[in-house]
């Protein structure tokens, strides 16, 4: 076994019995949160760290997920289960047409629309109250349950069977990850990100793999969203913002951009630093972009490439 | 009548629109930088006309003259600090830092300004003239006459002088124009400083009209965006022509649709163009990039 799959492994076992060893609530929210994050990493993953497309839209897919899961949960009364497979579908959808319109063109022209199109959704929240309630949100989310037969029935409103639910679509969604970055279609997704043009000339598709590689990415992102409804209990319009975007990004390259565990450790460090960064008050969010320009500027390879290259450098002397 | 009226409204809209436009336009064109703080800019244009004009009772047109340069001022430290060091980096580098400054400046705004929205007292008089049943507030009067003046006065800096000449050099041919002895460092510090005083032009002018808070730069980006992409990535014909589009549409659409929906226009028109012309109206076909 390698190092990777002991670190990997080593991670799941720790991600297991860490309710056990957590009581505290405050940790337990945390770890859920971080949880959702990491699938939302991994969905930015496939697109930014394989393809090298970066979308500074992704609440738009995760928004979407939300308010469509709510939405079927609250008006027509049907399983949370069945909300979410909708939430999945609806996002891939939306995927869908983005993909199809902003890849006639390269460049900024993607990120642009991926902005452009949550910008546009949040004023749809805002504005079309009969359906969204406006500003005002949706409350009242219910949790998933699962009827266990004669042994009652299995309520994910606790904190602890939610945390077990979302680390099991992360691990999902990691095994996802994996094998499609191994199968010919992550090639495909590298060869583009290397060179595009290049990659064109030996036969690939690269119109259509983009938009394979959104459509996937949006979907996962909307699975995300839909979770965090049904924990949170409550939406509104906010779930579009334009920073749940940029930290996602972040998420992606300061855990390490085209690796495996990158968006894990990403989740972990982007979700935990804007709640540290609270001790500065109302600086809070200067002290973040400060952060972000750091980052961008002198670890664009992530913090994880850093620390295995201190250690390797150790090893040496 | 009405109709008529929408459309002059829209114009004087379009006009610092189309300011807003040429300055984004102009940097991704010479730069190739997708400047994510020209909202921001705008932002700082409205904040710092505020403080001169509304807090220190400084006059009207000095004020909007100082508050520009000092955008300009913001954006050359930014450049020489953060964009120079930047510049064999990839375009994602280049865009994310942007996207950090642009967070960065609206957070600062709002520590010094509070997100409490202002509004910049008006010092023309509020009685409009009417003409043939329109009519024409003084303020508007203003906005599109100094809109137009400083279009013209960039367009005259791009044809006519000495260093507009090797801006537009820089932009059809980097390397050539290197060759040629133009120091390419210099023109790219000149055009981000023109640009971002742009923007903060459009944000004295359209300051007074609308409310300012430290968030207004996150719509007037989507609206450059918008703009530049309709009118062509770079193209300067292209912005000034979207601006004015977008303006008159974002009427139309607040007066006979919904105004609640007024700001997702430029999107709606974004997303048309890139169904039927996606190198803008007046991009060249075929261009990918």
């Amino acid at each position: 076994m390698n190092r990777d799959r002991i670190i990997t492994l080593l991670f799941l076992l720790g991600s297991l019995i860490y309710p056990i060893l957590m009581r505290d609530p405050y940790y337990m929210h945390m770890a859920i949160l971080i949880g959702i994050y990491a699938l939302l990493a991994i969905s930015l993953n496939l697109l930014l760290g394989y393809t090298g497309q970066l979308s500074l839209g992704h609440a738009a897919f995760f928004g979407v997920g939300a308010y469509v899961s709510s939405l079927f949960y609250l008006n027509l009364k049907i399983p949370v289960w069945i909300g979410m497979v909708m939430a999945l579908i609806a996002s891939g959808i939306l995927g869908y047409i983005v993909a199809k319109l902003a890849f006639k063109l390269r460049g900024a022209y993607f990120v642009i629309m991926t902005i452009g199109i949550t910008e546009v959704l949040k004023l749809v929240g805002l504005n079309w109250v009969d359906l969204t309630k406006g500003p005002m949100g949706l409350t009242d989310i219910g949790a998933p349950t699962i009827h266990l037969g004669g042994l009652g029935t299995l309520d994910f409103g606790d904190k602890i069977p939610y945390y077990y639910l979302v680390v099991s679509l992360v691990v999902l969604c990691f095994y996802l990850q994996y094998r499609l970055v191994s199968s010919s279609y992550g090639r495909a997704f590298i060869s583009i990100r290397e060179n595009e043009d290049l990659a064109e000339s030996v036969g690939i598709n690269c119109y259509k793999y983009l938009v394979i590689v959104v459509m996937v990415s949006a979907s996962i992102a909307g699975v995300a969203g839909s979770l965090y409804a049904h924990y949170v209990s409550f939406i509104d319009p906010g779930v579009f913002a334009f920073f749940i975007s940029v930290n996602v990004v972040m998420m992606v390259i300061g855990g390490g951009q085209g690796t495996l565990m990158g968006p894990i450790i990403g989740a972990i460090l982007f979700t935990l630093i804007p709640e540290w960064l609270r001790v500065f008050g109302d600086a809070r969010m200067a002290v973040y972009a400060v952060i972000v320009i750091v980052i961008v500027i002198f670890m664009p390879r992530g913090i994880l490439f850093y620390v295995t290259q201190l250690l390797n450098l150790r090893k040496k002397t | 009548m009405i109709f008529v009226q929408y459309v002059i409204n829209g114009i004087v809209i379009g006009g610092a629109y189309a300011l807003i436009g040429i300055g984004l336009t102009m940097v991704f064109g010479i730069m190739r930088v997708v400047n994510f703080a020209h909202g921001e800019m705008y932002m700082l244009g409205a904040y710092f006309l505020f403080t001169f004009f509304t807090k220190m009772g400084v006059n009207f047109y000095l004020s909007m003259l100082l508050a520009i340069a000092a955008v300009m001022g913001v954006g050359g430290i930014y450049e020489k600090a953060i964009l120079k060091p930047l510049r064999r980096r990839s375009i994602e580098t280049v865009m994310l830092s942007m996207i950090g400054f642009s967070l960065f400046i609206q957070n600062i705004a709002m520590l010094i300004w509070t997100p409490v929205p202002e509004s910049i007292t008006s010092p023309f008089p509020l009685t409009a003239y009417t003409l043939g049943g329109l009519y024409f507030l003084p303020q508007r009067i203003m906005v599109i006459f100094v809109a137009l003046f400083l279009v013209l006065l960039t367009h005259l800096l791009l044809k006519k002088t000495k260093i507009g000449k090797a801006m537009r050099a820089t932009f059809q041919d980097l390397e050539a124009a290197s060759l040629m002895g133009i120091k390419i460092d210099r023109i790219y510090s000149f055009t981000f400083v023109i640009g971002v005083g742009l923007a903060a032009s459009a944000g004295t002018l359209l300051g007074p009209i609308f409310t300012v808070h430290p968030y207004i730069g996150n719509l007037a980006n989507l609206k450059a965006f918008a703009i530049v992409i309709i009118g062509g990535l770079g193209s300067f014909t292209g912005a000034i022509t979207a601006g004015f589009l977008l303006g008159v549409f974002e009427s139309l659409g607040a007066g006979y649709v919904s105004s609640g929906y007024q700001d997702a226009i430029g999107f709606i028109l974004l997303i048309i163009i890139l169904i039927y012309r996606p190198t803008g109206l007046f991009g060249k076909v075929g261009q990918r990039r």
